[in-house]
C-alpha cells in the first residue's frame, strides 16, 4: 500500500505535478489543465491515449480516497518505468 | 481500505454504521474539513489514537483553541455544514426522530438528532473523518 499517509496529505500531495510538462515534452508550449475536474480525478483518470470513464465512474461509486491515490501512485510508478526504459536505451546506444 | 467499505462503532452508547466515502465525495469533503478546523487541528485530531483524543478533548486548552477555530472559520462562512455533509452516509440505531428513537439516517436527522449534543456530534463526526481520511 506504499508509504504510510497522514490525514492532510491529499491535500498536499501532489504526486506528478510535472506530468503535464513531460507529457507536451517539456517545451514553452503546455496544453490546458481541467478547470472543472479535480485534479487527482483527471490524473487517475488519464491513461495517456484518453480518459477511463470505467475508472472515472468507479471514483464516484466504490472507490475511495485511499484507493484514489494509490491508483496515482501505480500511474505514476508505470510511467517512470517507461521513462526509465528509454534512457536506458539512450544509453546503450551511446546517446546517454 | 481503497474501494469502499462499511464501518461500525459505539458512540455514547448509540451504534453508528457509515460507509467510506466515494474518493470524489472525499476531495470535496476534505478540504472543507481542513478548513473549518485548521490544518493542524486536524491533523492532530484525526491522527490521535482514540484514547488519547479523548484526553485531548478533556485539555480545556486544546477545547478552546478547537473552539475558537470552529468559531472563527464558521463566521466566514457556511463552514459548519461541513460536520452534516461528512455524515451524508452514516446513519445510527438510535435516532431522535420526533419523540421516537428509531434506526435511520443521521444526516437526513441531523437537526434533531443532535440538537444540544455537540460534543457527541463532535464523536461521531471524528469517527467518520478518521475511517475515511486516515490509513490506521
Amino acid at each position: 500500500m506504499g508509504w504510510p499517509r497522514k490525514f492532510h496529505e491529499p491535500l498536499t500531495r501532489k504526486a506528478i505535478p510535472s506530468w503535464p510538462r513531460a507529457a507536451t515534452g517539456g517545451g514553452r508550449h503546455k496544453g490546458i489543465q481541467p478547470p472543472n475536474v479535480p485534479w487527482d480525478l483527471f490524473v487517475a483518470c488519464a491513461n495517456g491515449d484518453g480518459i477511463d470513464a470505467v475508472t472515472f465512474q468507479a471514483l464516484h461509486t466504490s472507490i475511495d480516497l485511499d484507493g484514489l491515490y494509490d491508483l496515482i501512485e501505480m500511474s505514476d510508478a508505470a510511467e517512470s518505468w517507461k521513462s526509465a526504459a528509454i534512457m536506458n536505451t539512450n544509453e546503450t546506444r551511446g546517446n546517454g | 481500505m481503497g474501494v469502499i467499505r462499511e464501518h461500525t462503532q459505539a458512540i455514547d452508547g448509540i451504534a453508528y454504521t457509515t460507509q467510506t466515502m466515494p474518493a470524489s465525495d472525499g476531495l470535496k469533503i476534505l478540504p472543507r474539513l481542513v478548513a473549518l478546523l485548521g490544518d493542524s487541528l486536524t491533523g492532530l485530531f484525526f491522527a490521535t489514537s482514540e484514547e488519547d483524543r479523548d484526553k485531548l478533548l478533556e485539555n480545556p486548552k486544546v477545547l478552546g483553541a478547537m473552539i475558537s477555530e470552529i468559531s472563527r472559520a464558521a463566521a466566514e462562512d457556511d463552514g459548519l455544514l461541513v460536520l452534516r455533509d461528512m455524515l451524508k452516509s452514516t446513519s445510527a440505531d438510535l435516532v431522535r426522530v420526533g419523540d421516537a428513537e428509531i434506526p435511520a439516517s443521521v444526516h437526513t436527522h441531523f437537526d434533531q438528532h443532535f440538537a444540544g449534543r455537540y460534543r457527541h456530534l463532535l464523536e461521531v463526526c471524528l469517527w467518520v473523518g478518521r475511517v475515511n481520511f486516515t490509513n490506521p
